[in-house]
């Protein structure tokens, strides 16, 4: 009995050692993990703009295309990150930093996801700056088991080793053909974005911090866009907060080419990225009139 | 609780310790640990489902003191229908009921009578299937004298309700496990560390193999429709490797668990895809259901004995019970039925026994006839699959219908490209490692325990550290359904 559990033991500690070494690998290694950590500890930024949003906004914006128009920006947006993790980031940033940027660009998209999901990334909720309790759950080879087979590609495929940060935009310049077809008689779920509750606490977090939040219906795949009915909506009738611009109508898809500005499940390559924040800086430029607005 | 998940990882050293603490004291108090730990185990998904477990259990208690002081032949035999009632009237309460209802309405109907009938919203008990068929076992061996019954509740309780094989099988008998709660258990290092690596192999299977493959699975079989047979071809080959790793992977861990705590469970798959004919693969696939089958069903039917027709007759009855007792729906029972199909040409031909021995006995490389006999089985049992598989008999036709045209020239569709690599590459190591220990209980039994420590231990933690980081989106055990 006693070199069975000498033996147990033995595995247990290696089982720790494992964790740790890849817990080290994934920290230095992971685009998103060495993403947060930077954003964690950024030098007195003075950001104007801050991109939030999931994987769709962390490829798709150049944050570094807006701040050499002038409008310096910071990507937040991390790989599946729910809204209720950019609460926690956005909170985090303003508390952290005493620069509060001006507009909150906030990357979504409806075909993809659930608004309200109460998931929290791993990445964020493992090193949330508030008081958080460590649990079994977050023992490292558990907790981020998705990010092994990012790593993996990187050893297999030389256009994920190329792939970098770049003022917390993920830029891939690897192409996956749209290869979808689109599907008529959709239209843009407005009512998604109006329940939402997580949506009403960002704007919440927007208001009181005097910061105009627009949100973004990302572009997507053939087989995800709709009907153009509005160019803008708002979100918050009483404060005038929360503008929607919906750049994933049928009409605006064509900006893409198939073969040259994605990279796979509607994500937008470094080429891509670039067409789409030129589309960005008109909304900055010329933000939608009240005329336009769609309560 | 799910073998795969944490509550387990931190359930099952704490029942160690304590259980083989007690060892020194008395048997029975390690026996009522077993009780409690399983009924712990159990009312972690729904407690409220652990009064039919006491109630089958208590019912089966009863019974098995009666017929031991009943001499009488009739009263005996109501008392063996007693129990089989109960056993099987609480299984197809919670099982059957809405089935049948709906084919008594749309048989009524098809005469243009129209019956009201209201289906129940009833959950169906994890393991009901299971636990019903092991109790059963014992009633009817103590009915045929097979066995005496315990006098003792406590042990008969732990062997109802015995949580490593509790919801999934394997179905142990009772003339097997029953008389192990009787003895003193004596903690044996090399069978513990067997026990391990069963489990460890179990886990690979479950979480790499199955759950792997049950993202493509679930994927081509959703959206069959849309796909190509190519493609569809690969739906059936991911099923039949997610079926296998999910639920020999579960009675891996469920065997291994058991040799932890001293105890010896029947080995319930042995290796069924290297099968040369179907009758071979029902002598290695879901040993413990097929061998109660046997016992219970078709031996008491005549078997393979007497005239042809009762052979046809008693070939269709237990394949197509065996198909029932996997689920109330029409394809399950298709499915049986195509086994007993597969199966009756060679039970005819009386070829039904020939091969017994492992294949390939002694040689690395089959023969090219064994090789040719194991694809075909291989494509039969997989063609079969379609139906257990399928949400209900239309789609497992227009599946079928898929596949034999013409798109079975074209290249499948894969979406998830990297995922697809990875799985491949896994099912390769898989198979290999699986055909290297065809002739073992399980594959990494045994392992020479004197030589290359480091290697061995290498290969341990490879396999599990693999099992962790590559193992599929989370998916229930499918026999949990059952």
């Amino acid at each position: 009995m006693t070199k069975f559990i000498t033996r147990l033991f033995l595995f247990m500690v290696l089982f720790v050692l494992i964790n740790i070494s890849y817990l080290t690998m994934v920290i230095n290694f992971d685009w998103n993990f060495s993403k947060r950590i930077e954003a964690l500890n950024l030098n007195f930024p003075k950001y104007d703009i801050l991109v939030l949003g999931n994987s769709l906004a962390m490829d798709g914006i150049d944050t570094e295309y807006l701040t050499d128009c002038g409008f310096p920006s910071y990507n937040l947006a991390l790989g599946g990150a729910s809204l209720k993790t950019n609460i926690i980031q956005l909170s985090e940033y303003l508390s952290m930093y005493e620069y509060k940027p001006k507009i909150v660009l906030l990357g979504l998209g409806s075909y993809l996801n659930d608004f309200d999901s109460e998931e929290i990334n791993p990445i964020v909720d493992f090193t949330m700056m508030k008081k958080k309790t460590y649990s079994l759950e977050d023992i490292p080879i558990f907790k981020f088991k998705w990010l092994f087979k990012e790593q993996l590609k990187k050893i297999v495929s030389k256009p994920h080793r190329d792939a970098y940060i770049k003022s917390g935009q993920l830029r891939f310049s690897k192409s996956v053909p749209d290869n979808t077809s689109i599907s008529k008689g959709k239209i843009f779920p407005i009512g998604q974005y109006r329940s939402s509750q997580s949506l009403k606490a960002i704007i919440d977090i927007c208001n009181s911090n005097k910061i105009k939040l627009i949100i973004l219906e990302m572009p997507g795949f053939r087989n995800t866009r709709h009907e153009k009915i509005n160019p803008c909506y708002v979100i918050d009738e009483e404060s005038g907060n929360g503008f929607i611009y919906d750049f994933n109508y049928y009409d605006f898809g064509s900006l893409f080419v198939d073969d040259e500005d994605w990279i796979g499940n509607s994500h937008l390559n470094e080429k891509g990225a670039i067409k789409f924040t030129k589309y960005i800086l008109d909304v900055l430029n010329e933000p939608c009139t009240i005329a336009q607005l769609c309560y | 609780m799910l073998f795969n998940s944490l509550d387990f990882a931190i359930f099952l050293p704490i029942v160690f310790v304590v259980y083989w603490f007690l060892n020194n004291k008395r048997l029975r108090i390690q026996n009522m640990l077993i009780v409690v730990a399983s009924y712990v185990f159990y009312g972690w998904w729904d407690w409220r489902f652990l009064s039919l477990i006491v109630f089958s259990t208590i019912t089966d208690y009863t019974i098995g003191l009666l017929l031991r002081s009943e001499e009488n032949q009739l009263r005996r035999k109501i008392f063996l229908s007693a129990s089989v009632l109960v056993n099987l009237g609480l299984l197809g309460f919670f099982k059957y009921y809405n089935f049948f209802l709906d084919n008594f309405i749309a048989a009524f109907s098809f005469f243009d009578q129209e019956i009201q009938g209201n289906s129940l919203n009833i959950i169906l008990p994890v393991g009901i299937s299971f636990y019903t068929f092991q109790t059963m076992s014992y009633t009817i061996d103590v009915y045929h004298r097979k066995l005496e019954p315990t006098k003792d509740l406590i042990a008969f309780s732990a062997f109802v309700s015995f949580f490593p094989q509790l919801v999934a099988g394997p179905i142990e008998r009772a003339t097997h496990l029953l008389p192990q709660f009787y003895r003193k258990r004596t903690f044996d290092y090399s069978n513990a560390v067997d026990g391990m690596r069963q489990i460890l192999w179990g886990l690979f299977k479950k979480l790499v193999i199955a759950d792997n493959c049950a993202g493509f699975a679930n994927h081509i079989f959703t959206n069959s429709a849309d796909l190509n047979g190519s493609t569809l071809v690969l739906g059936v080959l991911f099923f039949s490797f997610q079926i296998y790793g999910d639920f020999s992977g579960y009675s891996d861990i469920a065997i291994g668990t058991s040799r932890l705590f001293g105890f010896n469970l029947n080995q319930n798959f042995a290796f069924p895809y290297f099968s040369r004919d179907v009758a071979e693969f029902w002598r290695r696939w879901h040993v413990s259901l097929s061998s109660w089958f046997r016992d219970y069903l078709y031996i008491p039917l005549g078997g393979s004995r007497g005239s042809r027709w009762m052979k046809v007759r008693n070939t269709f009855i237990v394949f197509i019970v065996s198909g029932f007792w996997h689920g109330a729906n029409w394809t399950f029972i298709i499915w049986g039925a195509l086994h007993a199909i597969y199966f009756l040409p060679l039970v005819l031909t009386n070829s039904h026994r020939n091969n017994t021995e492992v294949v390939a006995k002694g040689n690395f490389f089959p023969h090219i006839n064994e090789f040719f006999s194991m694809v075909l089985t291989f494509c039969l049992i997989g063609f079969a699959w379609i139906f257990f598989r399928a949400e209900n008999i239309t789609q497992a036709l227009e599946y079928i219908t898929g596949i034999f045209s013409q798109s079975l020239f074209n290249m499948p569709i894969i979406i998830e490209r990297f995922d697809f690599v990875i799985i491949t590459f896994f099912l390769i190591i898989f198979i290999f490692i699986e055909w290297m220990g065809r002739h073992k209980k399980f594959p990494l039994e045994k392992v020479d325990l004197d030589c290359l420590p480091l290697l061995r231990w290498s290969f341990y933690i490879s396999i599990f550290t693999i099992s962790l980081l590559l193992s599929g989106s989370e998916q229930d055990f499918i026999y949990f359904q059952f």
